[in-house]
């Protein structure tokens, strides 16, 4: 949760994370390079090297794509998510190390300028001739732009709807990336292995987004409005609500979390995390605030502010308990604006 | 009060004991498939060619250099069985059309480094090594008649192809091919035999004289090449009119 400019939030959990992340990558490295050159000794150091990042690369692009998911279908993939963001920018370096290497290889050393080269060596419909490179440059300049705004300054001043929008840019990468092997190394390295690896990355990212997002249809319909007040819509009954566990609705078109917390009170604010916009109805109530499942940034149920000295608010929701219903209105307060919690008869 | 949901927030200092234990056997269980994917991916590569390119280690060379059918060293002695050396320039460019002007037939000494596979090698020049030692006393290589071909296979650079480059072939090679070619480094047609050998044929134009931008367009595509087919020395020389080049 932000208070003042930090480079890193380290804490505990992500210098573990990143150790790992470290030493994973350079066990990968150390084995392609390893047994390729034990295979094949004339292998070129440097082709096996450009090759041994570009794979390093896209395996963990298919992780970092795979985590969402993942989390959202089974929340103990949670702790995965928490730090992804550092997946991303080593996934970018090594995507930059792939192609520092293989301009440095193929396109340096001659009068044209390589960035040219890059563009201009391949032209044409044919396979043989497909662009491929220009596929493979505009999404490592994508992968750029995320990288570098992955900060949670850039967070806070783009503000989530935008940094959100920024980075599902990543898809447009991926995209890229597929086209960028398909018709680049594909064509020479013809092991149906490859082919066959790369179809089982497409077809799991697919498969997983399809499920979650099946797994979503419905969660959070627009509530009714209620008979008596047309104010109020009908959000869900009182008996509905689980203790510390909120309640995902959707009303006036805004995702709302309804959390019935302390025993007997129950608070309604909006279900998205001013940070990243996380599903905080998919968080729990924890040490005073409803927590969100993302990244942990918290806020207090009767006035959607975060605990001090930290600073985020999102808005709240009038709500009243009537005959065992719980009725919220259907416009949000100001973010930050104090609510009186319903008290519930239980 | 329900029983409490293990919930995971990253800045606490201990995860739940369900949660950790899951997490660990999630990590391991993504490294142990991606370190797998690593091995299967770099395992399964194409063959690659015994080619060889003794970087940094600078070499004293001497024999007679011949301008054509491309810029050549005939060596005074045999070095690793061969005695007939293509000659380029560092980089990607070929070895230059006016030194080899001024040098032909002229007995030279250079330095410069090996570069070469089991067929056929190469001298990557030093710049300003070349000391002519006078007219050489030696007839130009044995040259046969020609006999009319037609080839399938692929244009490369010869610099790349031989050994500075392994692979030095196929698409993701297609730009280092371009450069080189443009570079003025001798194009040659590499063709599988019957047998499943590759055969490296070097390509000069009708006349006789270098060609490269006439071919580049071709570059690493799957192309039939139809000319006449001679041998100059222990090289495959195929005299071709770039423009009956076909892509199949």
């Amino acid at each position: 949760m932000s208070v003042a400019y930090q480079a890193v939030g380290w804490n505990a959990f992500k210098k573990r994370h990143d150790l790992v992340l470290v030493a994973a990558i350079l066990a990968f490295i150390a084995i392609f390079v390893g047994v390729g050159l034990a295979i094949q000794p004339t292998f070129t150091v440097e082709i096996l090297l450009m090759r041994a990042f570009a794979v390093a690369a896209i395996t963990l692009l298919h992780i970092i794509l795979a985590i969402g998911p993942l989390a959202r279908l089974n929340d103990r993939w949670l702790p995965l998510l928490y730090n992804r963001r550092h997946l991303g920018v080593a996934m970018f370096l090594l995507a930059f190390i792939h192609s520092a290497l293989a301009i440095l290889t193929y396109h340096v050393g001659s009068a044209l300028n390589p960035i040219v080269s890059i563009f201009t060596s391949d032209a044409g419909a044919r396979m043989s001739a497909f662009p491929f490179q220009t596929f493979g440059f505009g999404a490592l300049m994508i992968l750029f732009v995320m990288a570098a705004t992955s900060h949670d300054f850039w967070l806070a001043n783009l503000t989530a709807p935008v940094w959100k929008t920024l980075h599902m840019l990543v898809y447009v990468a991926y995209i890229m990336l597929v086209i960028h092997v398909a018709f680049g190394v594909l064509q020479s390295e013809t092991s149906p292995v490859y082919a066959s690896l790369m179809g089982l990355g497409i077809l799991g990212i697919m498969g997983l987004h399809l499920r979650t997002g099946w797994g979503q249809v419905g969660l959070e319909t627009e509530a009714p409005i209620c008979e008596d007040d047309d104010d109020f819509v009908d959000v869900c009954a009182l008996a509905d609500l689980e203790e510390n566990l909120p309640f995902g609705a959707s009303v006036g078109g805004e995702r709302v979390a309804v959390i019935r917390y302390e025993g007997n009170k129950v608070s309604c604010i909006s279900g998205v995390c001013q940070h990243q916009n996380g599903p905080l109805a998919e968080g729990q109530f924890k040490h005073g605030c409803l927590t969100c499942p993302w990244h942990g940034y918290q806020y207090k149920p009767h006035d959607g502010t975060s605990p001090e000295p930290f600073t985020e608010k999102i808005p709240t929701f009038n709500l009243k308990i009537v005959d065992g219903r719980v009725l919220v209105k259907n416009k949000p307060n100001p973010a930050g604006t104090p609510v009186e919690p319903a008290i519930c008869p239980c | 009060m329900s029983e409490e949901k293990p919930f995971f927030i990253g800045w606490e200092s201990k995860p739940a004991p369900v949660i950790s234990a899951f997490t660990k056997k999630a990590t391991l269980g993504l490294l142990v498939a991606s370190l797998v994917v690593a091995g299967l991916v770099t395992a399964m590569q194409g063959a690659v060619s015994s080619g060889r390119f003794e970087f940094g280690n600078v070499k004293d060379f001497s024999g007679v250099l011949i301008k054509s059918p491309a810029p050549m060293l005939v060596s005074d002695q045999e070095i690793d069985g061969e005695k007939i050396f293509y000659l380029v320039a560092p980089l990607k460019n070929g070895f230059s059309a006016e030194l080899a002007e001024k040098h032909h037939l002229q007995q030279v000494s250079l330095k410069g480094t090996l570069i070469g596979n089991d067929m056929e090698s190469m001298i990557e020049v030093q710049e300003d090594t070349i000391v002519s030692k006078g007219v050489a006393n030696a007839t130009p290589l044995e040259e046969s008649s020609g006999t009319p071909v037609t080839i399938r296979g692929e244009i490369v650079d010869s610099k790349c192809h031989l050994g500075v480059m392994n692979p030095g072939r196929f698409k993701p090679h297609r730009a280092c091919a371009i450069q080189c070619l443009s570079g003025g480094i001798p194009p040659i047609l590499v063709a599988q035999t019957a047998e499943g050998i590759l055969a490296n044929y070097l390509i000069v134009g009708l006349d006789g004289k270098a060609i490269h931008e006439e071919v580049i367009e071709f570059a690493a595509e799957p192309v039939e090449v139809s000319g006449t087919l001679k041998t100059i020395g222990d090289r495959l020389v195929l005299y071709i009119n770039p423009e009956t080049i076909k892509r199949f």
